[in-house]
């Protein structure tokens, strides 16, 4: 059972429908992917986990409850990271995560502790102090980031994050998502930007107008939609072409490549067959150097999975 | 404390403008008193008696403060309050908030106990200002603790409305005038009504206020009128008729129970009746009550007016409040409780 779960969601802004039927199951611990071009319907689902947006049909359900019936519920195991800032004026980074505190009711005492710890985490101890408006811009996404871990939520919603920061905050940011996966927070994170996914993401959906175009574990989407995977190896140049036959008597091999002392091959098959190959390669007395399984981009992914869609269509 | 509040706090006295602001004040409040200050003396001096002529001068001061001050919270108190939500939205930290912890309503009291704070404050700033009439006495401490409740009254009700306006509009500007404009219907333009309502009432040309008296519905509104009314009882009236500030609204009370004042009988018409008295030559007028009218015999038909003043600024209140909670609410619930009501 998911920690947030949506059931034929929809939502109409006028004459566009934002969310037309969207089913997601956010498993607990996972760090889930939501990806889209601009406009997909990816904020709107993210406003409607968060209780800020009435859906006009279907079910939804976090941690159990229904964010329309019981918002109050929903927000104690929620936090909310917006794709705008929204700071005040005048105020430190301590007095405006102690307001937040305030706000979701952490007690008075604890709060000194626990906001030293939450700037500790999202590395701006140094700037407990400062002015929120002096801050550079990755320095207010972490700041943001630890307003929405003041009431240390099961659930973090975070939209477009990354947006708008450099490549070494960007570095930063994941390592800081990875870090909060690791203490057991369920992670939903959007963007339209899939490079920023990459590598952290365990579970994705893709969204497109309003629909949900895929979604789940992402090795799992992987497999389904990389059946056929691509292996690229390096041997001694004498011996490309020895192995390259030997590759090409295989009946799970195809598309047997050379190309500048690489030999590239399509697999059809699991990760048993590409060992039990490598094996056989190695045992006829070939040498080689690096065998390597190309893993599917998530770009690689999305525009599959949506390619797809436009060829059905 | 209720955090919106705190923060409010913090904010508002940590930007530049705030102790600039309360400068100017304190000094146009100070000036505007010396001024007061002369004129009582010109007209204690020239028409008074020693003992007396401290008294109306403590009595000048006293309601020339209380006139000031209650126009400075028609005037400022929905400027204050005005940008209260709708710069939450525009700074977009309304969904920060709508994600906490915090009650609708706890949104809503935080920014209005933070603009009523504010406006306290520069009440208590001119505090030493506002004493002076104790000085020369003319007025019961009970006289200054009604003014002050009224004025309070009156900040709240102007405030809460404001924050309605706040929470619906769409920009600042727009918050602002819709603030503004309802501030002046209550303080400004019900006293305009009331002149269309005494007019209508005239039971000739030559007689202004009618014998028996009339209900001025739009004078429940006004909060001079309450003001005035909360501090003196009304027909409780003096025969040596001395025009102070109070006068014109002194009219009011006085013309809902069927007796003319000097305020409204003085020159035959509406022209200029209203804020005379402050010229030394027009501070002693005609003895009242009017000749061939007993004192006695006015017999008090209505009750008073500040009751229900109250009760309406109440009502306002509680009705500006709630909507302004309501709007303010994450849209999720407000939607649903709205589809939920009309199912009902």
């Amino acid at each position: 059972m998911g920690i947030a779960i949506l059931e034929g969601v929809e939502k109409r802004y006028g004459e566009v429908m934002a969310m037309n039927g969207i089913d997601l199951d956010v498993p607990e611990g996972s760090i889930y992917g939501l990806i889209g071009p601009n406009g997909a319907g990816k904020t709107t689902s993210m406003l409607v986990i968060s209780s800020l947006l009435a859906r006009d049909a279907g079910k939804v359900e976090v941690a159990g409850k229904d964010p329309q019936v019981e918002p109050r519920a929903v927000r104690k195991v929620l936090g909310y990271m917006p794709d705008v800032f929204g700071f005040y004026e005048n105020l430190t980074t301590t007095e405006y995560l102690d307001f937040f505190a305030a706000a979701t009711k952490v007690p008075a005492a604890k709060r000194p502790a626990l906001i030293a710890d939450l700037l500790g985490l999202v590395d701006l101890e140094g700037r407990a102090d400062a002015d929120v408006n002096t801050l550079s811009r990755g320095m207010k996404q972490r700041l943001s980031l630890a307003r929405a871990l003041i009431h240390d939520p099961q659930l973090l919603v975070l939209d477009e994050p990354a947006s708008g920061l450099d490549p070494r905050a960007r570095v930063h940011l994941r390592e800081l998502i990875a870090e909060l996966s690791r203490m057991g927070k369920t992670v939903i994170i959007s963007s339209h930007i899939l490079s920023e996914l990459e590598g952290i993401c365990s579970h994705l959906a893709v969204i497109d107008e309003g629909k949900v175009k895929a979604s789940g574990d992402l090795n799992e989407i992987r497999r389904t939609l990389t059946a056929n995977r691509r292996i690229t190896l390096r041997t001694p140049d004498e011996e490309v072409d020895e192995v390259a036959t030997i590759l090409s008597g295989q009946p799970e091999v195809s598309e047997v490549d050379v190309e500048r002392g690489r030999l590239r091959f399509v697999l059809t098959g699991e990760d048993e067959d590409s060992a039990r190959i490598l094996a056989l390669v190695i045992g006829s007395g070939r040498r080689i150097y690096d065998w390597r399984l190309e893993v599917a981009g998530l770009e690689e992914l999305f525009l599959s999975i949506t390619g797809s869609e436009s060829n059905d269509s | 404390m209720n955090p919106v509040l705190r923060r409010e706090v913090m904010e508002r006295f940590r930007s530049r403008r705030a102790p600039w602001f309360l400068f100017a004040w304190t000094i146009g409040v100070g000036m505007i008193g010396y001024v007061a200050y002369l004129v009582s003396q010109q007209v204690a001096n020239q028409v008074l008696g020693r003992l007396i002529a401290t008294q109306y001068m403590g009595r000048f001061l006293f309601q020339a403060m209380a006139v000031l001050m209650m126009t400075a919270v028609v005037l400022i108190v929905p400027g204050v309050t005005a940008l209260s939500i709708v710069t939450e939205r525009e700074r977009q930290t309304l969904p920060l908030l709508q994600v906490t912890q915090l009650s609708p309503i706890q949104l809503v009291l935080g920014k209005l106990s933070s603009s009523i704070g504010y406006f306290l404050l520069l009440l208590i700033a001119v505090g030493p200002v506002v004493a002076i009439p104790l000085l020369f006495g003319g007025m019961s401490a009970g006289d200054i603790g009604a003014a002050l409740a009224m004025m309070l009254a009156t900040a709240i009700t102007l405030g809460s409305v404001a924050i309605a306006v706040s929470s619906r509009a769409r920009s600042s500007r727009g918050a602002v005038a819709g603030s503004y404009a309802i501030a002046f219907i209550i303080g400004f333009l019900s006293l305009a009504i009331f002149l269309g309502e005494l007019f209508l009432a005239r039971p000739s040309d030559q007689a202004l206020i009618p014998a028996r008296g009339r209900e001025f519905y739009s004078s429940w509104l006004n909060p001079y009128v309450g003001m005035v009314d909360a501090i003196r009882q009304p027909l409780r009236v003096p025969t040596d008729y001395t025009l102070t500030p109070f006068a014109a609204f002194d009219a009011i009370v006085y013309a809902r129970q069927g007796v003319s004042t000097p305020a409204i009988s003085m020159g035959g018409g509406f022209g200029g009746q209203f804020g005379v008295g402050f010229a030394a030559e027009m501070a002693v007028i005609q003895p009242f009550p009017a000749p061939g009218q007993d004192e006695l015999a006015v017999r008090v038909r209505r009750g008073p007016v500040w009751t229900r003043t109250l009760i309406i600024y109440a009502a306002i209140t509680a009705l500006a409040l709630l909507r302004a909670a309501f709007v303010v609410r994450a849209p999720a619930r407000r939607i649903f409780l709205t589809k939920r009501r009309r199912n009902v």
